[in-house]
């Protein structure tokens, strides 16, 4: 199955660690991260992209969420502007989403406010990420 | 014709000033807020931590999004996880919308949106009036 993983890729340093997690998770699952942009995005470090770029990295994230039978993302921090409007994206091409929200940001999260029956909501510590990841993709295996 | 406003609440006391030209600029060309929330999130300052709070703004916002005419977005802005959402949504809905990026913004994810509904205008706070009464204006 094909998973289209979403996720700020502004402050890749500290972020990294838990994204390879989630990947490593999906990948032991016997499951494929399509469109795996996260190694690209630690070698481009603070790059500053032009819009020609951008418009490449939306296109190819359309096309990821399109081919993905799931999407996760994680929606924890700032500037994840563009994890906002993947999520709602995959939400309206129905695609199941799960929303994994740092547990010390869970309770201040709009994610908390967004009521969809294809959304799946989690908090997490760097121990039960995979396993919250796991458990999602299991429930959505047809 | 109902415009609907969506921005960042969460440096809300530094985009409040930039948040009232925009929305002055709405009313001034006849424009109706589907839903003014600034203020009230102004008064606030703290973030609830409550779900069934978070859970009637984001209900209040879909309502508002699916009643409006227009949509306009700060897109510049720091959380802005439910802006993202929101522009999505109001696309999928088929609402004509306006992206307002800050002047000189680096790396803003929202450059590389490309949907026939949407324009994207980069802006300084003098100009900010004139922006939006040509996307208001621009009655298609």
């Amino acid at each position: 199955m094909n998973i289209y993983f979403s996720a700020n890729a502004r402050d890749m340093e500290s972020s990294i660690d838990k994204y390879r997690l989630i990947i490593k998770a999906v990948r032991e699952s016997g499951n494929t991260v399509i469109h795996d942009w996260t190694e690209v995005a630690v070698f481009r470090g603070h790059m500053v992209l032009d819009k020609i770029r951008w418009q490449e990295l939306f296109r190819e994230a359309q096309m990821g969420i399109d081919n993905a039978a799931l999407v996760i993302a994680e929606v924890s921090g700032r500037n994840v502007f563009g994890v906002g409007y993947e999520v709602s994206s995959a939400l309206n091409k129905g695609k199941p989403v799960l929303a994994l929200v740092e547990k010390n940001q869970i309770d201040t999260s709009y994610i908390n406010g967004i009521v969809h029956p294809l959304l799946t909501v989690k908090s997490y510590s760097v121990r039960d990420l995979a396993k919250n990841v796991k458990a999602f993709i299991e429930a959505n295996e047809a | 014709m109902l415009v609907y406003f969506s921005a960042s609440a969460r440096d809300i006391e530094n985009d409040i000033d930039t948040y009232r030209t925009i929305i002055s600029a709405v009313k001034a060309e006849g424009g109706i807020m589907a839903q003014n929330w600034i203020e009230a999130a102004a008064a606030r300052k703290d973030f609830s931590e409550d779900p069934e709070w978070w859970r009637s703004i984001c209900e209040d916002a879909q309502e508002a999004l699916k009643d409006a005419d227009k949509v306009i977005v700060e897109a510049t802005g720091s959380s802005t996880l439910g802006v993202g959402f929101e522009l999505a949504h109001a696309l999928v809905n088929r609402k004509s919308t306006l992206a307002l990026v800050k002047r000189d913004t680096k790396g803003a994810y929202v450059n590389g949106l490309r949907d026939e509904l949407l324009q994207i205008a980069e802006y300084d706070k003098e100009g900010l009036a004139k922006i939006i009464r040509g996307f208001l204006g621009d009655r298609e």
